[in-house]
């Protein structure tokens, strides 16, 4: 049965004894009071509705019951005795019918009833008054209560129409006949079946009258045995999908099929992914697919919504740093299914290499998350691919401005099921034409791939083991035509190139009934490569090994533990000649002006780790979850313990209050410990993280989250002027609050406003001042609103407001006579200056045609409407006197059209 | 193991270079002479032998002052922007030789290192034209060059010293202040005063290598201009000569047409070939790793063009490999793309004065300078005859 038949049900019971409780204050007291006394009436303090006969109410019976009870001095009521009831109905040609009841035997229930309501009744108690008793005295008195169970008028005509349609059922169909009509009753465009809608049929010719009804089974199938021969009008209204109407043409002896796709006119309430577990981290924001295809300037792309989200910091030229509570980008790191991923984004920012449908949620772990993460100090951000089963052929084509990609996913037989998907840009072929006007030769212009495939095989009731493969690819290879005014080293043109391919395979095994086992391993080989010219070149290649297992004992309904560990080995060699490569809070030199260094080394770094947590709830509003991670890294030999401590505490039903603490710990960067470019005695960067926070839901959809969090960073690597290189001297501290007002899919419309405020510091050496971290932005502000109009239109506006990125002002240039270069004098505060405040609003229109078996869609995502001019940087004179502000993206428009069966 | 932060090192390596195509053109190029400026500072020889003294020259030119000349000169009162119309003299210098520098945020004034002596941190070398000081004035002894640098390796050294590689001698640092004529300084420092007026002050840094002993057989010499030339003439310096406008004839060099008849050509002549002569030295780099074996190798040498008007083609010209001079120092001067919408009023009225800077890569350095006379033209309908073409300045270039 759908929702809405159930709540129309429970609404008609809820009207029906309301009605009843309404009937049932008439008080009378047996016996007057004497002259000289003054008797006060007992008085109803509280009442309990009694409950509707389900017999009764189905066949619209209703009654009243005449109940003699006794009032006790303390306003109790005992010994109910039924004194007379009487029931009353309507025929089927809507006559009121009476009758009046034996209260011995009470056959419809209706007098248990109301001895069970009124038990329960609570009284002021009689008061007497007389001579001896001036202020009056409780006594004891005995009353008539009459109880009424009454059906509203709207119930009782329904109630009468289905009796006409069961009457006319029985003459329009044989139930002991062979079914000569059946059918489907899907959802228009994605095939969803329709369980428990009633679809009505009317004999239209011969214009009979004859009508029946039949409810779709869990498979949107229906049928009807010994149809009467002729035409039959098929109509569906169902609420949240348009009126459907058709006609069939059916014989008594011959078996007719339909399929009946209705639209759907609104989105439901959104509806927790299958599997998903209830929430237990301090903070996690989770958002659904079909809510991230819609927000503006994204296209489409789940995984970068999630610079939206609070906490999370805006990065320039909407590329793909992810700079989670004022951390640096490399301390956050990306997971699929709870493996890590070396690279996310294609060129570090324009897409994700995993498209939106491959995915069921994209979860952000901003702070204090669980012990099943490590390495990481900033933020997690872990891709969930879909775990429920795929039970039905779906796919889509989608053609945009930058690329093209397909997805297609199913059953294979019985036991397993398959996702597979792949995507090319075509920047090559559009940039091609314009090679001599931008005077440059793309050998190769950008262009990227991405491809996805996963098989899941669900072996028996206790084990599915799956196969998740992928790859990217990415390469920039261009040479500028005139290249007289270039150093001869980086003459040549620039390539860029990165690849990864990977594979996982995972095996889920349920142990015992309450053990449960998870394995994955994962192999991923990645090659990046850059060159500039034939002076400068980075070549890398690793082969990247993981395991993870997790063996969860759900071992009371109050305790769980989960333990595992999830070790990896690297193997690789990296050949370079560059520039050492500027850190946080030193600005970046010419590649004239630095000194360059040729590297050549092999690796084969591992790490080793344990982690263990419990999910204890001491009391049934209180969760706990301590957990302990140790992690060991042998480049540096080093290891550390991480504790981690959330709790969540169930104020109310809509008030949440949590709080988290967590240390983490992350290995300096490859090019930090290097032997040759670095220091290989370098110790683990730490991190403390605490947070404190509240949630509220107003309703199932509409939610407020707020949240103070505050990071204690320690050993952080810093440049040091002696033979090391470096070391860790520096500091950091981060303090800030998030407040996120959301509004999920329902009712048409989804959004939120996400506002986080913040400082992020460093302090480079002891006795250094504090000053502000690269990417510090003081005031963070997303408000995403995405409506749906009629006839499948859509509307949705994103504006984003953010301090600007704080820089290091440069005062003045000294000319190097030796490269005829300007060497720049810095201001003596690091980030003692911003970029102007950012601001930009985009706009994303979608229009979807929808037919039987496939949708389209087509969108207009405006980037930047109003064409404000941010700046992403200074760009200065060769002598550093004069400057203009480096302008982010300007207003663009990206046009697509996507098919989806 | 925490990611690779390649893509972020290398957007960071990129960002400059990508930033400069979004709004370079809006900006003044480097060629473009519109203030004090120093081109190049020279020593001769550019790296000290024990025994030997260097001779330091600059060439630093302030074209205001030559737009002020000339205004006087031709009796048309001194535009507003002459800093002091009665004092035309040329911009006062201000030589020094630092031991150790403080590095590019203290503007490289001189450090003083613990355990050195700290009267060999500073040298004052005048405020003349020119400079000079003998290798026995710097250091004691060449000894003394071993005994800096482990000094500097010590953990005592100041943050902002960068520890020099002393493979071949120790680099020491020229610092040379320049100052318009006429700038007051109104009780400021030097330093202080080029922060708050770098219009009217320009400070300059030349590293000179001081050779240990051994080291003397491989030292570096300056390059050599021979000549500047305009359409195969000779431009003699001293001497205000009328160009000739290129003559539409030359070879297609990377989709350019050479001898563009709107744009005035000049060459430098510079000796670059494998003969004896040539500015283009081979020398044996330092090696990037250890035990790697000498890699010899020709200098790569870069000219630089500057103007006091008009906008030439490009700033600097590299000479990889390039065996003539056409191929690495050839340039053109346009006029009319340098006016684009100015007021033709401006238009000097003296000479203008090309620069040309050739360097080595390697400390060497040579300079040359001329006089162009321009008969510009303006007004003019369609009717400018082709060997003039280049001194017409109506309208926008093509």
């Amino acid at each position: 049965m759908p929702l809405t038949c159930r709540i129309r049900l429970t609404v008609q019971l809820a009207l029906a004894a309301l009605a009843a409780t309404s009937f049932a204050a008439t008080v009378s007291a047996e016996e007057p009071a004497s002259a000289g006394e003054e008797l006060i009436e007992p008085e109803l303090l509280s009442s309990v509705e009694a409950a509707f006969p389900p017999a009764a109410f189905a066949a619209g019976l209703q009654a009243d019951v005449i109940l003699q009870i006794d009032i006790s001095e303390t306003g109790a009521v005992t010994n109910p005795l039924p004194v007379e009831a009487a029931y009353f109905g309507y025929d089927d040609k809507g006559n009121l019918v009476e009758e009046t009841a034996d209260i011995s035997a009470d056959k419809h229930g209706f007098i248990a009833s109301a001895l069970a309501a009124v038990t329960q009744y609570k009284f002021k108690p009689a008061i007497l008054k007389d001579a001896k008793h001036p202020e009056g005295v409780a006594i004891p008195v005995q009353v008539t209560w009459k109880v009424g169970f009454v059906i509203s008028e709207q119930e009782i005509q329904r109630q009468l129409t289905d009796k006409e349609a069961q009457r006319d059922q029985a003459v329009a169909s044989d139930p002991t006949a062979p079914i000569n009509f059946q059918g489907q009753l899907l959802v228009r465009g994605v095939r969803d079946p329709l369980f428990g809608v009633k679809i009505k049929l009317r004999q239209t010719a011969p214009d009979s009258g004859l009508a029946l009804e039949v409810t779709t089974d869990a498979d949107g199938r229906f049928a009807v045995p010994g149809l009467k021969s002729g035409s039959w009008e098929i109509k569906v209204d169902e609420p949240g999908f348009r009126l459907y109407t058709t006609t069939e043409k059916v014989e008594a002896a011959q078996l007719t099929e339909a399929t009946l796709y209705i639209e759907r006119t609104r989105e439901g309430l959104v509806t927790r992914t299958t599997g998903e577990p209830p929430p237990k981290e301090v903070t996690r924001r989770i958002l659904t697919v079909r809510e991230i295809q819609r927000i503006p300037g994204n296209n489409n792309d789940a995984i970068k919504v999630v610079q939206n989200l609070p906490g999370v910091a805006r990065s320039a030229f909407n590329g793909g740093q992810v700079i989670i509570r004022g951390s640096a980008p490399e301390d956050t790191a990306f997971f699929v299914d709870g493996m890590q991923l070396l690279a996310i984004y294609h060129f570090g920012g324009l897409r994700s290499v995993f498209p939106s449908e491959l995915l069921s949620s994209v979860n952000l772990y901003p702070g204090a998350f669980s012990s099943q993460y490590g390495r990481v100090t900033g933020g997690v951000i872990d891709v969930r691919t879909k775990s429920e089963r795929l039970e039905r052929l779906r796919g889509h084509v989608d053609v945009s401005f930058i690329d093209s990609s397909f997805y297609l996913e199913g059953p294979i037989g019985k036991d397993v099921d398959f996702q597979l998907g792949a995507r090319r840009s075509y920047i090559d072929f559009i940039l091609a034409p314009l090679s001599e006007q931008l005077g440059l030769n793309f050998t190769t212009a950008p262009r990227y791939y991405d491809w996805q495939g996963k098989v899941r095989w669900y072996a028996d009731s206790n084990h599915t083991a799956s196969l998740f493969i992928y790859g990217s690819n990415d390469l920039l290879d261009f040479v500028r035509e005139d290249q007289r005014d270039i150093p001869p080293d980086l003459r040549g043109g620039i390539k860029i190139s990165t690849a990864f391919q990977g594979a996982i395979a995972r095996l889920d095994s349920k142990l015992a009934p309450d053990i449960t086992n998870q394995f994955q391993f994962q192999y991923q080989p990645q090659q990046q490569g850059f060159s500039l010219g034939q002076g400068l070149y980075f070549n890398l290649n690793v082969d990247f090994f993981s395991i993870r297992d997790t063996v969860e004992w759900k071992a009371s309904d109050t305790l769980t533990v989960r333990g595992g560990t999830d070790p990896k080995y690297f193997s690789g060699d990296i050949a370079l000649k560059l520039p050492r490569p500027p850190k946080e809070g030193e600005t970046p030199v010419g590649l004239g002006n630095s000194e360059v260094f040729e590297v050549t080394e092999t690796f084969d770094p591992a790490i080793y780790n344990l982690y263990t947590e419990a999910e204890w709830k001491p009391v049934p509003k209180l969760l706990l979850i301590p957990g302990l991670r140790y992690e060991y890294y042998d480049r540096v030999d080093r290891g550390a313990a991480d504790p981690r401590l959330a709790a969540r505490y169930n104020l109310t039903d809509e008030l949440v209050l949590k709080a988290a603490y967590g240390r983490h710990h992350i290995s300096p960067t490859p090019d930090e410990t290097s032997t040759t470019l670095g220091n290989p005695t370098l110790n683990l960067e730490q991190a403390d993280h605490y947070v404190l926070g509240a949630e509220y839901a107003f309703t199932p959809y509409l939610s407020f989250t707020a949240e103070a969090f505050y990071k204690d960073l320690d050993n952080l690597v810093t440049r040091s002027n002696g033979p090391l290189i470096y070391d860790n001297a520096a500091e950091g501290r981060i303090y800030g609050g998030e407040f996120f007002l959301r509004h999920q899919l329902a009712n048409n419309f989804f959004g939120w406003v996400a506002y986080t405020i913040s400082q992020s510091e460093r302090k480079d050496r002891p006795g250094k001042d504090w000053r502000l971290f690269d990417f510090d932005q003081t005031h963070i502000l997303n408000v995403i609103a995405s409506y749906d109009l009629p006839y499948n239109w859509s509307v949705g506006a994103r504006y984003r407001y953010v301090t600007g990125s704080p820089n290091t002002e440069i005062v003045a240039g000294v000319f190097d006579s030796d490269s005829n270069d300007y060497v720049r004098v810095e201001d003596t505060t690091v980030n003692a200056s911003r970029n102007k405040a950012f601001q930009q609003l985009d706009v994303r229109v979608d229009k979807k045609w929808v037919y039987d078996t496939w949708t389209l869609n087509a969108y207009l995502d405006l980037q930047n409407a109003t064409n404000y001019e941010n700046s992403e940087g200074v760009n200065y004179q060769y002598d550093f006197e004069d400057s203009l502000p480096v302008t982010g993206i300007p207003i663009f428009p990206s046009l697509g059209i996507r098919g989806e069966f | 193991m925490r990611h690779l932060p390649l893509s972020r090192s290398l957007s960071l390596l990129l960002l400059p270079a990508l930033l400069v195509g979004c709004a370079a053109e809006m900006l003044e190029s480097q060629s473009t002479l519109s203030k004090l400026r120093v081109l190049a500072v020279r020593a001769e020889p550019p790296e000290l032998a024990p025994g030997e003294t260097v001779q330091l020259d600059a060439l630093v030119v302030d074209p205001r002052h030559d737009r002020c000349l000339d205004a006087v000169a031709g009796g048309s009162g001194a535009p507003a922007d002459c800093l002091s119309p009665e004092v035309v003299g040329p911009p006062t210098l201000h030589w020094e030789l630092c031991l150790f520098d403080e590095g590019a945020n203290n503007l490289y004034r001189c450090a003083t290192i613990p355990g050195l002596p700290p009267e060999l941190s500073r040298r004052d070398l005048g405020t003349g034209a020119t400079a000079s000081i003998a290798y026995a004035a710097i250091v004691p002894a060449p000894s003394f060059i071993e005994q800096a640098c482990a000094s500097l390796a010590s953990a005592d050294a100041p943050e902002f010293v960068e520890i020099p590689s002393c493979r071949r001698g120790l680099p020491v640092t020229v610092r040379l202040t320049a100052i318009a004529a006429g700038a007051d300084l109104a009780g400021r420092t030097t330093d202080e005063f080029c922060l708050d007026q770098p219009a009217d002050c320009e400070i300059a840094k030349k590293s000179l290598t001081l050779l240990l002993p051994d080291r003397v057989a491989e030292r570096n010499h300056n390059p050599r201009i021979e000549g500047l030339f305009n359409g195969g003439t000779e431009l003699r310096p001293g001497v205000a000569s009328v160009p000739v406008c290129g003559d539409g004839v030359g070879a297609e060099q990377d989709g350019a047409e050479q001898h563009d008849p709107e744009l005035v050509p000049v060459v430098a002549a510079v000796t670059v070939g494998e003969g004896s002569g040539t500015s283009a030295e081979m020398f044996s780099p330092a090696p990037t790793q250890v035990d790697a074996a000498p890699d010899p190798r020709r200098e790569e040498l870069d000219i630089s063009w500057f103007a006091t008007f008009g906008d030439l083609r490009e700033a600097t010209y590299w000479g990889e490999g390039k065996t003539t001079d056409d191929e690495i120092t050839f340039n053109e001067i346009a006029f009319k793309k340098f006016m684009k919408d100015a007021d033709i009023s401006t238009l000097p009225t003296g000479p203008i004065r090309l620069f040309a800077v050739l360097r080595d890569g390697r400390g060497g350095v040579d300079f040359e300078e001329r006089d162009l006379s321009i008969p510009f033209i303006s007004g003019a309908e369609d009717t400018v005859a082709e060997d003039q073409q280049c001194f017409d300045v109506k309208g926008v270039a093509k």
